[in-house]
């Protein structure tokens, strides 16, 4: 039994949750949703007295499981496990045996009750063959599933999975459903934080929803789904036909890796202001190809046109001029110390004029006019990853490439980007995200290092 | 286990002789037994002696220079050899060691939450790294153009430290929640899994 009375908390004088106040029941799995930056992690964290004993703040209210308060209780953080959304950091060894035991052994187990458990589990999340494995060679999704492994394998009765879905490919995704089901049929007490949870659905009794760090509903998924669905709504985005000019022409296009064969033999032409979305299997070589084509990875062979001309004839500033790109993750493309400077960082880079209205328009268009003078990393990650596309978009490229846009971005702000971008700009989206689909003109797929055309009636 | 104390003690003789050794000729001897012992216990050994070139070609004409620069030319040839010697064997011994083998090997010396702490920097250096490289392209994505005098460059370089730095403090905020999630540290002693 999870109670949380008048929660409140803010790392600093800012409040992220307000007045949170809802109890779970035992064994009962509880959803938990809001569009990006609503404080879904936060709350999570707090139930799981993350916060305030290891990340402090200003945090006020109660938090009892089982009647306990979990601020004077140290014990009860050993019945609660927490599987947040990036498995990159929380991984604390190298091989995936020893992460499956590391818990184990702080809880000082013995060797023979160790074997059994890391044995046992690894059978359990089809792990058993990979138990050998350096866990930096197996694929994204994996390594979330030995994550969960390995907290799982410590018998804790209430788990916390924030965003367990977020960036996998579809097979990927089913499996994570698996597993989920799997600890609910064993009769944990589960609550997820997710973004798009429509595949989740059938696995809840109850949903809460967070707008803006208040609780705006608790009850059951059915009623949750058509609060959501006001919440996210969003201008459609309209498909536009692409004009009849090539812009970016691929021939041969060969990549290879400390000896792997990432990218094979890849052909394809894009027209201008088409709307491309490139998938493919977490690992599969997406980022790779998208750097390829901004010439930032050197081709091993083949031969990129980039407007009819070759693209290893270009500086690499006029390259930058034509083609904008936008990584996964925001915290690597901040060099300023203000949203504005940040913006204007790429045309100063090239020498361009950037006009104060036009920049005020960039921000408002990206809902961060007010915002303008604050430190980029103060931002949350759905407002830094719009502006890093603000700031890609801000020197006028004629080629927009997206890595994985959708990641912790709410609908109402993406589907603005999209409309004013798509149309105006041949734009390529790196994503698992099958919505986007609808969008693209053309759907490739990247299969054991060759790109392959989807149809996209075929997929929806 | 008796594996990774026998490499400590075919290892630690030879870093204790490099730091007490004055003749050149040794050394270079001293420097050739931790190469061949890095052969027998590291898989990754062409990767390891990559590495070990790069930061030779860096290190031994800088330090030739400068210390040339103070107290001449054979001075500076006996402490260059000197000190990458002491480098080369300590580096072998480094790369000889897997990351869980020096956490119990550490933790029978030190308290197992501050041998943690050592570890757990190795393993992140190697993502660091990653990032940094993964950062310099994105600015070249956005037009930047690392040219320009000296002072330039290393400006430009501390530009790059910052989202490094900002992102490592996020993660850090990560890696702690998981600890504490794995019940880290919650005792003052914890086994150790044989696999």
């Amino acid at each position: 039994m999870i109670d949380v009375k008048n929660l409140s908390f803010g790392y600093s004088e800012e409040a992220i949750l307000k007045r949170v106040s809802f109890s779970i029941k035992d064994k009962e799995s509880v959803l938990v949703m809001g569009i990006s930056g609503c404080g879904k992690t936060t709350l999570l964290k707090c139930l799981a007295s993350i916060i305030p004993t290891t990340i402090e703040g200003k945090f006020t209210g109660k938090v009892l499981i089982n009647g306990k308060d979990t601020q004077k209780n140290e014990k009860i953080k050993n019945d609660i496990g927490i599987v947040l959304q990036d498995p990159e950091t929380q991984i604390l060894t190298t091989k995936v045996s020893h992460e499956i035991a590391f818990g184990l052994e702080n809880l000082c187990y013995d060797e023979d009750t160790i074997s059994k458990l890391v044995k046992k589990f690894a059978e359990k999340f089809g792990l058993s063959d990979k138990l050998n494995y350096d866990i930096k060679n197996l694929s994204y999704g994996e390594k979330k599933k030995v994550i969960i492994a390995s907290v799982c394998v410590m018998d804790k009765k209430i788990l916390f999975f924030d965003e367990p879905l977020a960036n996998l490919d579809i097979e990927m995704k089913e499996e994570m459903l698996d597993v989920l089901r799997l600890l609910k049929k064993e009769g944990k007490t589960i609550i997820v934080a997710e973004q798009n949870p429509c595949i989740l659905k059938s696995l809840f009794d109850k949903c809460l929803i967070l707008d803006k760090g208040r609780l705006i509903y608790n009850g059951d998924v059915k009623g949750g789904m058509e609060v959501m669905k006001k919440l996210t709504e969003h201008k459609k985005v309209h498909k536009t036909e692409p004009e009849n000019e090539y812009v970016l022409n691929v021939k041969n296009l060969s990549f290879s890796y400390e000896g792997k064969n990432i990218l094979k033999n890849i052909n394809f032409k894009i027209k201008k202001n088409e709307v491309i979305s490139i998938t493919g299997r977490n690992g599969c070589g997406k980022t790779t190809l998208a750097l390829c084509l901004c010439n930032l990875l050197k081709k091993n062979e083949g031969k990129i046109e980039l407007f009819h001309k070759n693209i290893d004839d270009y500086e690499n500033k006029q390259v930058a001029e034509k083609i904008g790109f936008v990584f996964q993750n925001p915290n690597f493309q901040i060099f300023k110390n203000t949203v504005t400077d940040e913006i204007n960082y790429g045309p100063n880079n090239l020498g361009r004029e950037i006009t104060d209205n036009q920049t005020n328009n960039l921000l408002n268009d990206y809902g961060l006019s007010e915002k303008k003078n604050s430190h980029p990393f103060s931002l949350s990650l759905g407002e830094k990853k719009r502006l890093t596309i603000a700031s890609a978009v801000s020197s006028d490229p004629e080629i927009l490439i997206l890595d994985e846009p959708v990641f912790g971005q709410d609908p109402y702000h993406f589907s603005k980007i999209l409309n004013s971008v798509i149309g105006k700009k041949t734009v390529l989206i790196m994503t698992h995200e099958e919505s986007l689909f609808n969008i693209s003109n053309r759907v490739f797929e990247i299969k054991n290092g060759e790109v392959v055309e989807k149809k996209c009636g075929k997929v929806m | 286990m008796w594996k990774s104390y026998v490499k400590l003690i075919l290892f630690i003789p030879l870093i204790l002789l490099s730091l007490v050794l004055k003749d050149i000729s040794l050394m270079i001897i001293i420097s050739l037994i931790s190469l061949i012992l890095t052969k027998i216990f590291n898989k990754n050994f062409k990767k390891t002696m990559i590495f070990l070139t790069k930061y030779l070609v860096f290190t031994i004409p800088m330090l030739l220079i400068l210390w040339t620069l103070f107290s001449g030319f054979d001075n500076a040839l006996v402490a260059t050899i000197k000190f990458s010697s002491l480098s080369i064997v300590s580096f072998a011994m480094i790369s000889c060691f897997q990351v869980y083998e020096s956490f119990k090997l550490l933790s029978s010396i030190f308290p197992y939450k501050f041998a943690f702490i050592l570890v757990l920097c190795v393993r992140y250096m190697e993502t660091i790294k990653e990032d940094i490289s993964r950062i310099g392209l994105i600015r070249k994505a956005r037009g930047f153009e690392d040219n320009g005098n000296f002072i330039k460059k290393m400006k430009s370089k501390v530009e790059l430290i910052v989202p490094v730095f900002v992102d490592s403090l996020i993660k850090a905020e990560d890696i702690a929640c998981a600890l504490d999630t794995r019940s880290f540290g919650i005792y003052s002693k914890r086994t150790f899994w044989k696999s």
